[in-house]
């Protein structure tokens, strides 16, 4: 995607209409805005989040986005328009999406006109001139909305982004980034139409008990596919939950009476959280042990019974035996006794020891007999070492039980005290906030009764599926129809591979993007990575190795931040690039833009950031003021500037110690902006 | 990189299923830009993939 023109009208500070051409270039990637503060960097920045997802994120106070001038020269009653509209080109295609409000005055102030609606309209090199049916949906598939804080990113505001969530949301819009959306939706039709497709072919062909089985294949597959639907229901629902859950703390840790709190409380939750991890760790422990050697809980008792038998014979000496056969046989042999007495053939002697020879033991039997009563030995001793591990995990685990359920105590005994503070908004959040966790815990269960039913209905699928192919191949009735189907079945297999392999393979390299961009910015003092969750996790780098660092700073967030999303357009960028990419996931190029983007960065940092983003990024924008705008920064950016323009403010009464060139007085009276073209300087 | 890349598992298949994920991709990609569907689109794209996949059992 790159943004070739924003274009509005009464929109904020700008009165009537205004337009702003970016640079498309990739060799002069950079279009810099520059103004003061109050001069419309922010508008600007809300401008695009407006059109695309009818949002805005205002820290002035002021939220009106009507233009004040606008609606003072309208008289009473009347209609007064306000729109936003971005071109823009996305995988070849030129889009025009535009978003248009209409009020009516009423008295100093405006009503809406019905609700904001939404055109996206297209001009495609094959089929020309189009207009999307669904808007919203369409501009979402194209730039998520969830990652829109960090596309359209505010680096004062900062601490304001939701934190670098590893969100179900976060990992399909980098999915949906990535091109991976059409490989999904192909994954959908075979699944669903093309084998039912095929299947109904198959049943015209078959007898009826394989017909039959067919059916009870299919009628299986619908309840799998409902049950994955209702998983991802919930797991929407629970990862929309705990970002309204965290919105709720914020607020809460922002008041100062609760502060105090909400941070105990975030303290017992991440305790309850460890101890969840370490009973879920004793559990695996424990599988992992009935699977290798929970049989020999069923042997202790046998093992005793037999030890004892051999034992009793043992004591009659009937095993092993005192005597062996060898050492007879060698006295046979050489015709002498031990005792001196003759061994000659008839004599007692003689046929006394032949005697004894016969029940004599044999090298084999005294070796079966040491194994066997030393296997049997350490089957005891190995199903008391059993015995002793679970005994010892199962205390564990109750200790672990015992402990989250005395923080859950904690925790509603906090969350009772919120519910009941005399501070409405703050009762009336936490109300919200236990619904919600109830809601969390109701959607947890769905989603392990679900998965056990879809494991049941899987295995009975296999058999059905193993039954009908039996029968056909039996009575010759393999046809041409099962074929088509086993086709659709391979390729769909096929695409669920590919996708896995795929999601795993963008969430290393943007992990080690990450981790290269920090470096880069932050000097290697610090390391940066991202988990199987997509969570972005951060450390810093010490003589005794890595530490977590759980609460960034305002700095940090910015080049955290930064470094995130700058590595997901420069990954899906590299993906576009590739060679071989179109045929599979074609990745994308995506525009950056900046308010204020060195934000709390310090003098070093904001050096590597104006060196840095503009390589990621293929179109980057720039909302700067001044103050931000160092002469290093400016030096560094320079070659890379395609585009530039000032914003000017028109004021009645301009402030003294503002730069004129920024702050002019106003004509008409009224407070506006207009934007020029070049920088003024600073 | 610690699994198999989607080239590398993609390099794996049967060359007949090779190509027809080939085929049905670029089907699908042809849509891409319209967003969510509408029927008819559903419709033209899911006979596009039977045709493809009747042409590969026949050969």
């Amino acid at each position: 995607m790159k943004i070739k023109k924003l274009k509005f009208k009464n929109f904020r500070q700008f009165y009537g209409e205004h337009s702003i051409e970016f640079s498309t270039l990739s060799d002069k990637n950079i279009t810099v805005i520059h103004g003061e503060n109050g001069g419309g960097k922010t508008s600007l920045l809300n401008a695009f989040k407006w059109a695309f997802y009818e949002v805005t994120d205002l820290d002035t106070g002021d939220s009106r986005l009507l233009n004040k001038q606008a609606l003072v020269e309208t008289s009473e009653g009347n209609e007064i328009t306000l729109y936003v509209q971005v071109d823009f080109e996305h995988d070849g295609v030129n889009y025009e999406a535009i978003r248009t409000q209409k009020f009516i005055r009423s008295g100093e102030s405006e009503k809406k006109s019905g609700a904001a609606t939404l055109e996206l309209s297209w001009t495609d090199p094959h089929r020309g001139y189009d207009r999307a049916p669904n808007p919203e949906v369409r501009i979402k598939q194209i730039l998520p909305k969830n990652l829109h804080t960090y596309f359209f990113f505010h680096g004062e505001r900062i601490e304001k982004l939701a934190s670098i969530e590893g969100t179900e949301q976060v990992r399909e819009a980098v999915k949906n980034l990535m091109g991976i959306e059409v490989v999904e939706r192909a994954l959908t039709h075979l699944e669903t139409r093309v084998k039912k497709y095929f299947k109904n072919e198959q049943k015209k062909f078959s007898s009826a008990k394989d017909a039959q089985l067919l059916q009870q294949i299919e009628e299986l597959e619908a309840e799998i596919a409902k049950g994955k639907k209702e998983i991802a229901n919930h797991t929407k629902t629970i990862s929309e939950a705990r970002a309204d859950i965290e919105s709720i703390d914020q607020k809460i840790t922002a008041n100062k009476e609760t502060e105090e709190l909400q941070n105990r409380r975030k303290k017992i939750e991440e305790d309850i959280k460890f101890n969840k991890e370490n009973l879920e760790k004793l559990s695996q422990d424990n599988k992992r042990l009935i699977n290798s050697r929970g049989f020999l809980a069923f042997f202790k008792g046998s093992a005793a019974d037999v030890l004892s038998i051999l034992e009793e014979r043992r004591k009659k000496g009937e095993l092993p035996y005192k005597v062996k056969r060898q050492f007879i046989e060698d006295l046979l042999s050489e015709g002498k006794c031990i005792c001196g007495s003759d061994l000659a053939e008839g004599t007692a002697a003689y046929d006394h020891l032949q005697k004894f020879k016969i029940g004599a033991g044999g090298a084999d039997l005294e070796e079966g007999y040491m194994l066997t009563t030393g296997a049997l030995s350490n089957v005891q001793s190995d199903a008391g070492e059993l015995q002793r591990q679970l005994k010892d995990n199962i205390k564990q685990a109750e200790g672990f039980r015992g402990k989250i359920d005395k923080l859950s105590q904690e925790l509603d005994a906090i969350s009772d005290k919120l519910g009941q503070s005399e501070n409405e908004e703050v009762s009336s959040l936490e109300g919200r906030r236990k619904t919600l966790a109830e809601l969390i815990s109701s959607c947890e269960q769905g989603i392990g009764k679900n998965n056990s039913l879809i494991t049941q209905h899987s295995e009975e699928r296999s058999k059905i599926e193993k039954q009908y192919k039996e029968e056909a191949e039996k009575s010759g009735r393999a046809n041409e129809a099962t074929k088509k189907y086993e086709i659709a079945c391979a390729c769909k297999d096929a695409l669920q591979k590919i996708i896995e392999a795929f999601s795993n393979e963008i969430r290393e390299k943007l992990s080690e993007k990450v981790k290269e961009t920090v470096d880069k910015i932050l000097r290697n003092e610090y390391q940066a990575k991202i988990d199987e969750n997509y969570v972005l996790r951060f450390y810093q780098k010490t003589p005794s190795g890595l530490i977590e660092v759980p609460d960034l700073s305002s700095g940090q967030r910015v080049v955290a931040s930064l470094s995130f999303v700058a590595s997901i357009i420069n990954v899906a960028k590299k993906k576009y690039q590739s060679e071989g990419a179109s045929e599979y996931f074609s990745g994308g190029l995506y525009p950056l833009v900046m308010d204020t983007p060195f934000g709390n960065a310090d003098d070093d940092h904001s050096n590597n950031i104006a060196r840095l983003i503009p390589e990621l990024a293929d179109q980057v924008i720039i909302l700067a003021s001044n103050k931000n705008w160092s002469s290093e920064v400016d030096r560094i950016c320079r070659l890379k500037i395609g585009k530039e323009y000032s914003l000017v403010h028109f004021s009645p009464n301009p402030k003294d110690g503002v730069d004129p060139k920024y702050e002019r007085k106003s004509a008409s009276g009224y407070e506006h902006s207009k934007i020029e073209e070049g920088h003024y300087g600073g | 990189m610690s699994g198999k890349s989607a080239k590398d598992i993609m390099a794996s298949f049967d060359p007949t299923i090779k190509k027809l994920i080939g085929q049905i991709l670029a089907i699908e990609k042809e849509y891409r830009h319209m967003g969510t569907l509408a029927e008819t689109n559903e419709e033209d794209i899911c006979q596009r993939i039977v045709a493809e996949i009747e042409k590969v059992a026949k050969e």
